[in-house]
């Protein structure tokens, strides 16, 4: 690892960042409130290059709120009481709330995942356990024991995009991208069943292994969206898109610790390994490209497209690999490389049913693959000044949401409340997002 | 306990820091007995008697042996909020004559030569009476708080434990299923403050 602290202080930023961040697209208070659905437009171009010829035809903007930071007033997830109030810090504050309220900024958490009130750690002649105080077994959240890897030469969202148009046709962008992904936390089959209260085994194995991903660097894309011959009354788009990326850091860290088992099944010995890779610009590079196609149709019913990002790409990293073992360290350059056909496809479609009950509905879904599957589909129903929104929506777990949007003069404000499974302790968390608009 | 890192990691992770966690030891020690859970006590005629548990593996468990077994754990040290402790056993007359039993637990502290007579205090007891060739099942639950006897002993992380089994009898057959300490920290806020 390169001496400078300065160095280690950017890792650990990025790691910080990216963990806060994610890999996730934001979304909107409107989506959110129709249970998480991407209309298809120019904020879902990225999914679909072919929507950025057919402009928002489902416009409604408006600004999210950090309800988020209203967690920072409250003990039980707000590190500052350690600083202001001790004595509310030390009775109240939970980790796992804290870390959810941060992985969800402009959403205010009523409930937040929260750690049990008693861990047991039972050790029996032949076993040992983690469990609550109800007897349950503690475990690893699914989306940490078994992520679904991203395909490596999709970079991260950009969290900054300045974008300029050349021509009617084409478009580019600039981005900066911050990330954090691949993140798990996985006991091996050994471990896991121990954990969940299975015995010692003879000359057995148990292992514990931490890996993650952070990167950062700037993205550059070229893209167009022409009409092309389309069918009696609809309109088709193609879009397609070249996007290149120069990597400024990447940090990829590996780290397991595995205990052996002698013949008599009693812990003989233990050891702990690790692998970091780590780039920078100057020291290392990274570099990558890749092609993504879009369609995209438009007709009397509504929007309807199809995306296919990464048809074919490649990335590139060079940079330094260390590994420490038992028997020694070693420190060598080291090239990443990932090429071929690793797609994400992206389904959308959106359109406005009219009802004389009802008035004007606005409906949409979406549906897509990129290591996981997702898909949400969710409605808006026109009330005069009010808009009321409900959905539901697949991505890493349940999604419910339910929303309402207000007209008053030229403030719009919306509301949504967003309900999910918690990947920690399987409870239901609630929250509410805001947004404004002019 | 080698794998403890691997535990204590895993607990930081998935239990997080909270501050309202408590922390709990729950060893069941029967199954580290091995053979001496279960033993038999033949006396030359119906008598009154005192076993010491565990024995030290002489054979005989007439013959005294009452400096218990030693217990550390030192990372408890003054850390405990609540203490259990629970006995199961069985018990079997094999003497062809009635029986009257106490199993009593104690503590005392690591260097105690004799936990019965001075060095230990007790902490519980339970008793049972048997007509000749009955069995039946002993049940001690014992909870300790600050200021309860022996409290101390137990959370200052190192002691001798030791069970005494005493009455009148002929002979008779015990078998412990279940013997099991619980130690539980207070919640973490209050460790750290």
């Amino acid at each position: 690892m390169p001496k400078g602290s300065a160095f280690r202080r950017l890792l650990g930023l990025l790691l910080l960042v990216g963990l806060i961040a994610g890999g996730a697209r934001a979304q909107g208070v409107r989506e959110l409130g129709m249970g998480g659905v991407y209309l298809p437009g120019l904020a879902s171009a990225d999914q679909n290059p072919a929507f950025a010829a057919i402009g928002d035809p489902y416009r409604y903007t408006t600004w999210t709120l950090p309800l988020g930071a209203l967690g920072l007033f409250l003990p039980d997830r707000s590190p500052l009481y350690y600083f202001t109030d001790p004595e509310a810090f030390y009775s109240h504050f939970d980790l796992l709330s804290f870390y959810d309220q941060l992985r969800h900024p402009a959403t205010f958490l009523f409930n937040p995942a929260r750690s049990p009130e008693e861990v047991v750690i039972e050790i029996a002649a032949d076993r040992v356990r983690v469990t609550d105080g109800r007897g349950n077994p503690l475990r690893i959240p699914a989306s940490l024991a078994a992520p679904s890897p991203r395909v490596p030469s999709l970079t991260p969202p950009p969290v900054i995009k300045i974008p300029f148009r050349i021509g009617s046709a084409f478009a580019s962008s600039i981005g900066l991208f911050v990330g954090a992904e691949n993140l798990s936390l996985r006991p091996n089959p050994a471990l896991a069943g121990l954990l969940a209260g299975g015995a010692l085994e003879a000359n057995e194995t148990y292992e514990l292994t931490a890996r993650g991903t952070t990167q950062t660097g700037l993205t550059l894309d070229f893209a167009f969206a022409l009409p092309v011959p389309s069918p009696p009354e609809a309109r088709v788009y193609l879009g397609a898109r070249g996007s290149a990326f120069l990597g400024l850091a990447r940090l990829e860290g590996e780290l397991s610790y595995r205990v052996f088992t002698d013949a008599d099944a009693k812990p003989e010995r233990s050891e702990r390994r690790s692998r970091v890779f780590y780039s920078r610009l100057g020291d290392g590079y990274g570099y990558g490209a890749r092609i993504d196609l879009g369609l995209a149709l438009v007709n009397e019913a509504g929007t309807f497209g199809v995306g296919v990002q990464n048809l074919v790409g490649f990335a590139r990293w060079q940079g330094t690999e260390r590994v420490d073992t038992p028997e020694g360290t070693s420190e060598r350059p080291k090239t990443l490389s990932y090429a071929g056909f690793r797609p994400a496809f992206y389904l959308s479609g959106a359109g406005y049913a009219e009802s004389e009950e009802l008035g004007r509905v606005l409906l949409a879904a979406d549906l897509g693959y990129d290591g996981a599957i997702y898909g949400h589909a969710g409605a808006e129903l026109s009330l005069g000044p009010a808009r009321l929104r409900a959905g539901l929506g697949y991505q890493n777990g349940l999604q419910l949401g339910a929303g309402v949007g207000l007209g008053l003069g030229s403030l719009k404000l919306d509301l949504a409340l967003t309900g999910w499974r918690s990947d920690w302790d399987g409870h239901l968390v609630f929250g509410l997002t805001a947004g404004v608009g002019f | 306990m080698k794998k403890l890192p691997i535990i204590l990691a895993a607990l930081l992770l998935l239990s997080g820091c909270s501050m309202h966690t408590r922390y709990t030891l729950d060893l069941k020690l029967a199954g580290f007995l091995g053979e001496l859970a279960r033993g038999s006590v033949e006396l030359p005629a119906y008598q009154s008697f005192e076993v010491y548990l565990p024995d030290d593996q002489d054979g005989d468990l007439t013959t005294p042996d009452p400096d218990g077994a030693p217990v550390q754990i030192p990372a408890l040290a003054g850390k405990l909020e609540r203490i259990r402790i629970q006995l199961r056993a069985t018990i079997e007359e094999t003497g062809g004559q009635p029986l009257a039993l106490s199993a009593a637990i104690y503590v005392g502290g690591i260097d105690a030569a004799d936990l019965y007579h001075g060095d230990g205090v007790k902490l519980g007891e339970a008793s049972l009476r048997l007509a000749a060739g009955e069995s039946g099942t002993l049940d001690l639950e014992i909870s300790l708080q600050e200021g309860d006897p022996g409290y101390d002993r137990i959370a200052g992380g190192e002691f001798r434990l030791g069970l005494k089994l005493s009455g009148s009898a002929r002979a008779f057959e015990y078998a412990i299923e279940h013997l099991e300490l619980r130690l539980t920290t207070p919640p973490l806020g209050e460790l750290l403050r």
